[in-house]
């Protein structure tokens, strides 16, 4: 029995001391793993941004863009979110925003409309930039469509599988790790570019408010579950006492907002109920 | 050539024996990715020879003890492969490594049971380092039990 005791010991530490010095070699760095994976999500990004201007229709306003892009800007001042993120602005009444691999950001203008302050809105493209940054993206694409289809995406892709990406980013959920990830990321990032998290914590208690009589086209709360459980979350990691500046200015809020509005129609008596809801939930946290 | 002191195993016992080795070399073939698989054959065997001979049982015993300690260190690598892959882990150089000593070990392994196989079938009674000595305490021979009587093939136990 000793000497089975002593073998397997000994082969424990055989294992171990052959894992600890295999280790010390850097093959992430030597063999540009990284980079590769970075690569390939690039291309997945681009193949499937060309299908999303094909069949949908992206905003080409410079006065819009560069709005969104200084949300953009002061969200990423906040947090290590990538620098080349960038924002497109489609015209769909749908309130929804998703993140595409290759760090592109979609914004439907029925987000715009449902949005009251531009804190809000920020909140929740801060909450999408956490997706992008904790690489959420690839490793939800990677978990439902494969690894397999994701490498002959990259390679080229066929339209079928571009279609399911699209399908899978825009309209279901993350994990719920992974939501609860990005929302501690938007709250973290926003406080720290001093711009108030509130905003975002308003706009899901009002998603949550909607979540029970849901219509088909409010795929952003839909894909999200339990708004309410994270409302909670969100006003826990809120610090008191934050100062904070607006992160837009009303004129270009306005902007945005008239911008948006031209483009997504909405049903009047939802968001008239919604413009109370958030009046009176804005009010409590003031 | 390492022989039992006063016991000559049959030629369908060093073939069963011998098969034990190949059946767990079989079932790597075809249960690569999936580390269970090796073990269920080795274990389907074991319990299909429990009832032989000790010579045959003592070598069913020491495949299933190896495909064990493999099954451990792969299921590992399987399931950080797994975490990688759909889950949240990132790749990193401690994976690398780990993946690398596990096929290290995974073909340190397969030579020894190719070896094992074929030495057995020659006749030899083979004890695999660590697997030989916890074999021995698994599946003792009967003179290890005190029992005096002489090991023959008439009386193997």
């Amino acid at each position: 029995m000793e000497k089975a005791l002593f073998q397997f010991m000994a082969i424990v530490a055989i294992f171990l001391m052959v894992w600890f010095g295999l280790s010390k070699v850097d093959y992430v760095r030597i063999f540009r793993l990284q980079n590769m994976s970075k690569r390939t999500e690039k291309k997945i990004g681009e193949l499937v941004m060309r299908t999303i201007e094909r069949t949908e229709d992206v905003i080409k306003d410079d006065s819009t863009q560069v709005i969104l892009n200084k949300i953009r800007d002061r969200i990423s001042s906040g947090s290590n979110a990538p620098t080349n993120i960038q924002v497109h602005l489609v015209r769909k009444g749908d309130v929804n925003a998703f993140a595409l691999p290759g760090n592109h950001l979609i914004i439907y203008t029925g987000l715009i409309t449902r949005c009251d302050s531009a804190e809000e809105l920020c909140g929740v493209m801060a909450h999408e930039i956490g997706h992008i940054t904790l690489d959420h993206v690839i490793k939800r694409l990677g978990s439902e469509l494969g690894i397999s289809v994701l490498a002959s995406m990259a390679s080229g892709g066929n339209t079928a599988t571009v279609a399911q990406v699209i399908k899978t980013l825009s309209s279901s959920a993350f994990e719920r790790g992974q939501e609860s990830e990005a929302d501690a990321f938007a709250v973290n990032c926003l406080q720290k570019a001093r711009v108030s998290p509130e905003g975002f914590a308003v706009f899901m208690n009002k998603m949550a408010k909607m979540q029970e009589d849901i219509p088909k086209q409010m795929e952003w709360i839909s894909s999200h579950p339990d708004s309410r459980n994270r409302v909670v979350a969100i006003r826990d990691l809120i610090k008191e006492n934050g100062s904070y500046t607006p992160v837009l200015t009303e004129e270009e809020w306005q902007i945005l907002r008239r911008a948006a509005a031209a483009n997504a129609p909405l049903e009047e008596e939802s968001f008239e109920e919604e413009d109370s809801e958030s009046d009176t939930t804005t009010a409590v946290h003031k | 050539m390492s022989r039992i002191p006063g016991y000559t195993p049959s030629e369908m016992e060093l073939e069963k024996a011998s098969n034990g080795y190949l059946m767990s070399l079989i079932a790597v073939m075809v249960g690569m990715p999936l580390p269970i698989i090796n073990l269920l054959a080795s274990l389907l065997f074991y319990f299909g020879n429990r009832n032989s001979t000790w010579f045959v049982r003592w070598h069913c015993t020491q495949t299933l003890l190896s495909q064990l300690t493999v099954l451990v260190i792969n299921s590992i690598g399987f399931s950080w492969t797994i975490s990688l892959i759909f889950g949240s882990t990132v790749l990193t150089n401690d994976y690398i490594a780990y993946m690398m000593t596990m096929v290290a070990f995974n073909i340190v392994e397969f030579i020894a049971t190719i070896s094992a196989a074929v030495r057995t079938r020659r006749g030899e009674h083979v004890e695999l380092w660590f697997w030989g000595s916890l074999t021995n305490v698994v599946c003792p021979p009967p003179r290890w039990r005190n029992d005096e009587r002489p090991l023959t093939p008439q009386n193997p136990y």
